[in-house]
């Protein structure tokens, strides 16, 4: 227990101590409770903002702790949703054959991270190549989608769409004998929920382990990591691999939430998007990341009421200001500039 | 003694340009060797073949009997070598503490992970700086902390290339100590060095390399009295 407390607190992540997770606690009890006293939109509204989160977190153990900038989130994001949407209109809802294609949606982005992770790595690409092979797997991906616009772009009853998207895919369901559980509105909501506070518990005690003590010195020197005799490919597939398959549980959530998926979630566009929330947040920290996160796609969703435009200018303002002058990002530099000033006051005191 | 340490034949090129061009080098388990030369004699060249940063042109390189030539650096390192590079190859936004820890994690654990941190802190003097993140601390100390990490993973044979390089002639004299201590407990250990001051206080053999070969060995006496490594020193001694 102790051990498990002192990774849950270690040195990697920002917000430590009693006080912490008391607000941590307060924090989640008011969003659990949330369906009880919003209306349905608000509460739709919610889980939107939350399934963003996963390819955010995902991203800043990639990129904040490893030192991986991917431009792929999106990739995986787009097969997740896919997947899903393919397997779960040919099994069908019944027999909770909706849980299987959440597994294989999930699985798939893994694998394909895998993949391409390992030609990267062991091929000796590095820095900013990486962003650049992944942006242009996420392009590719994105064009080839679009154009399965024809009636021959269908996998047993699924019909890919093109550019249109495919949509009609079941809501994850849970079959009782009489009646089902549908996961839409609330129930949904609350998977969703419980699916973040699971994750990023899960990937604080990652990050503290001697696994992100590792990563993040792969990330200042990758070369001394190797001559300390670690298997530092090894540990960038890894990362890679959670990042993709985070990003790849962002796209099947959000094709339950929606049900639909298009190529345009895999463009230029919403392959930036990402990188802005973890930048502006602080990419090195996971509590800093699902604030920025949740905080930016709301307001990007305030802005996307008089324009999706002004949205994208506002994200790419936001990203020359955590550039120039708040590298460590908006959130971190926050929580840096209170702690400095406690310190400070408790020093005259 | 026992050869722990051999390369054959030993090329590396770099186009038209031969940085190690057949070298037969040879260390003794236990031996203290300094490794001198004029700039570009190929001394880091072949600190960075023995540890597979780079890959030979040509030649092989063993390792306890071992043939090591293909093996990937991480694998070596696993097998019990270990190096200090010429600048400095540190964690700068980690704690000195942290950057051994990295260092003797995949050796140790638990409490004996913790008594060997607390050592190398006081071996290092650097016991009331753990919490300094290394950037910030000066330039001698990043050398030690560096020599700390390389002992961390608990090596054979330690490799350390131009350890006292912008150092204070105290900071150099407490290394020379430090190397010193490290041999008379049995580590084997190979220095490159320029500043005669301290291959005069820890050396006991020395190798002069010049043009990727191997010009002369010897004692450092029998180094320091031969006119033609005098002469290809030009004059520095």
């Amino acid at each position: 227990m102790r051990r498990f407390l002192n990774l849950l607190n270690g040195p990697r992540t920002l917000g430590r101590g009693l006080q912490f997770w008391v607000g941590f606690c307060v924090v989640f009890v008011i969003a659990a409770s949330m369906p009880t006293f919003t209306d349905s939109f608000a509460v739709t509204n919610l889980t939107f903002f939350l399934v963003w989160t996963f390819m955010a977190l995902g991203l800043s153990v990639m990129w904040g702790y490893g030192g991986i900038l991917s431009f792929g989130q999106t990739a995986f994001f787009g097969l997740a949703g896919y997947t899903y949407g393919v397997v779960s209109i040919n099994l069908g809802d019944a027999h909770g054959l909706t849980w299987v294609a959440l597994l294989v949606a999930l699985l798939l982005p893994v694998l394909l991270a895998l993949v391409l992770g390992y030609f990267m790595f062991y091929g000796g690409i590095r820095d900013v190549f990486v962003g650049i092979v992944t942006l242009s797997v996420t392009l590719v991906f994105e064009t080839f989608m679009a154009q399965t616009a024809g009636p021959e772009w269908t996998i047993g009853d699924a019909r890919l769409n093109g550019f249109n998207g495919m949509s009609g895919m079941p809501p994850l369901t849970i079959n009782g004998g009489e009646s089902n559980l549908i996961f839409d509105g609330p129930p949904l909501y609350w998977f969703v929920l419980a699916l973040v506070l699971v994750c990023y518990l899960g990937l604080r005690l990652l990050v503290n382990s001697r696994f992100g003590r590792v990563l993040v010195a792969i990330r200042g020197n990758p070369d001394r990591v190797e001559m300390l005799g670690y298997n530092v490919r090894m540990y960038q597939l890894s990362a890679f691999a959670i990042g993709g398959g985070m990003a790849g549980l962002s796209g099947v959530l959000y094709t339950l939430w929606g049900a639909y998926i298009t190529p345009s979630s895999m463009g230029l566009n919403a392959a930036a998007l990402p990188i802005i929330w973890v930048a502006a947040g602080g990419r090195k920290d996971l509590t800093a990341v699902l604030v920025a996160t949740v905080a930016l796609t709301w307001v990007s969703q305030q802005l996307a009421i008089y324009g999706n435009q002004y949205a994208l200018i506002l994200m790419g303002f936001l990203l020359l200001c955590v550039v120039l002058g708040a590298p460590e990002g908006f959130v971190v530099s926050l929580v840096m500039f209170f702690k400095r000033k406690l310190a400070l006051r408790k020093q005259l005191a | 003694m026992a050869t722990i340490l051999e390369t054959r034949e030993l090329k590396k090129s770099f186009g038209g340009l031969h940085a190690i061009d057949g070298v037969d080098f040879r260390v003794e388990a236990g031996e203290l060797r300094c490794l001198i030369g004029p700039n570009g004699a190929g001394k880091s060249s072949l600190f960075k073949l023995i540890v597979g940063t780079y890959e030979p042109s040509h030649g092989t390189i063993a390792f306890k009997g071992k043939d090591i030539t293909s093996l990937r650096p991480h694998l070596r390192v696993q097998d019990g070598i270990s190096m200090k590079f010429q600048v400095p190859g540190i964690f700068h936004e980690l704690p000195a503490e942290e950057n051994l820890r990295v260092a003797l994690q995949r050796a140790y654990r638990g409490d004996a992970l913790e008594a060997e941190l607390e050592r190398l802190l006081e071996f290092m003097d650097l016991h009331s700086q753990r919490n300094q993140l290394a950037g910030n601390l000066s330039h001698g100390q990043q050398q030690w902390l560096e020599i700390g990490m390389a002992l961390g993973v608990n090596p054979t044979i330690l490799l350390l290339d131009e350890p006292t390089a912008g150092m204070s002639s105290e900071e150099t004299f407490k290394t020379g100590e430090m190397v010193q201590k490290l041999n008379a407990g049995g580590m084997t250990i190979v220095v490159i060095e320029h500043d005669m001051t301290f291959i005069r206080q820890i050396a006991k053999k020395v190798t002069v390399l010049h043009f990727g070969k191997i010009f002369k060995e010897g004692t450092l006496d029998e180094i320091v009295r031969d006119e033609e490594v005098v002469r290809i020193y030009l004059g520095k001694a």
